[in-house]
């Protein structure tokens, strides 16, 4: 092929990107695909958030009969709250006090974007991909998460068909939460399983400038 | 080279060097690899381009556009393929450049476009 690949210069001049620029306008030109299907698509991609990954779990940690539901079948499961993920299977995976679950795609980087968005760059890089499968325990640490040693660790590696999600466990702490206020302490990171969600009342806004009287 | 057999009594063939062509480029499973960087960017808009313009082309309808009924121009595994067949280079380019590539090779390899029209358009582009 005339066109360079992975050429260090044409990459730090966006050659990627006017790749991508001329790809797209001569498909247009041939008919092939329209300006207005691409920004469809896009919109569509980008509606996608792990809020959506979010609201299942707090749903699923305030009615157990939706929760066994999800455990059984995640794709069903999430499609009751108007999540569609086509074909793709779902396999929906739950922390215990004893078993902490954290999800991959060695191969690729393969990931429940309906459900998540878009996947972090470390989720995609080679060093989270090679070493979460052979040293979870460590991968965990430079994440900030530090598991008691009687905690099982289980790698769930995602494949082109068979996407994950972690269920995490309930924090203490949260008796008589909303299905709101729980959906707001899980994070995306808590959904792959490098983290997990504590409870944390809001943060109380930071003050802008000391109090009057009270500067120096 | 390693074998036994799985919990289904299938025989698994597991490569154990990383030099042989059994184990591809983006095959890393289990291999030592530095400090994870926690550093993210938020997804662009050629990227965001890139993924929609190949989720419409895997679209079996799609080549009636251009006389060929029935037939979809971009696969996923065809996509990462081409990614894989980067060899070393394939760990120097980003998620989303390897997937700009790919696409392209894929429309060139089914002579969807070709890489002297890609070239010339490419000269066009700021």
């Amino acid at each position: 092929m005339n066109l360079p690949v992975a050429d260090e210069a044409v990459k730090d001049s966006g050659y990627y990107r006017r790749l991508q620029a001329a790809v797209e306008e001569l498909l247009i030109l041939k008919g092939i695909v329209g300006r207005e299907e691409i920004d469809r698509e896009v919109a569509i991609m980008e509606a996608r958030s792990y809020r959506r990954g979010a609201a299942v779990v707090a749903r699923a940690w305030v009615d157990p009969a939706y929760r066994a539901r999800l455990l059984a079948d995640g794709a069903g499961a999430v499609r009751e709250l108007g999540i569609e993920i086509g074909a793709l299977h779902l396999i929906v995976v739950e922390n215990t006090a004893q078993l902490h679950n954290v999800i991959v795609c060695t191969l690729c980087s393969c990931y429940p974007r309906a459900l998540l968005g878009m996947p972090p760059d470390w989720y995609k890089n080679i060093e989270y991909r090679s070493r979460v499968v052979r040293e979870p325990r460590a991968v965990l640490a430079e994440f900030g998460l530090a598991l008691a040693d009687d905690v099982a660790v289980r790698v769930h590696d995602s494949t082109a068909d068979m996407r994950y999600l972690v269920l995490p466990q309930r924090p203490e702490g949260t008796q008589g939460w909303s299905e709101e206020q729980l959906l707001e302490i899980v994070s995306r990171d808590a959904l792959v399983g490098v983290a997990v969600p504590v409870a944390v009342p809001a943060a109380p806004p930071s003050p802008a400038s000391p109090a009057p009287g009270l500067a120096a | 080279m390693t074998s036994h057999e799985d919990s289904r009594g299938a025989a698994v063939v597991r490569d154990t060097g990383t030099s042989t062509p059994l184990r591809g480029p983006h095959d890393v499973g289990g291999l030592p690899a530095g400090p994870i960087s926690l550093d993210e960017h938020a997804t662009t808009e050629w990227e965001y381009r890139c993924w929609a313009i190949a989720t419409l082309l895997r679209d079996p309808m799609r080549g009636a556009r251009i006389g060929r009924p029935g037939e979809a121009l971009a696969g996923l595994d065809e996509s990462r393929r081409h990614g894989e067949e980067l060899g070393d280079r394939y760990v120097k380019l980003a998620y989303g450049e390897r997937a700009v590539h790919a696409l392209t090779r894929m429309l060139v390899r089914r002579g969807v476009l070709d890489e002297a029209e890609i070239a010339a358009r490419l000269a066009s582009i700021a």
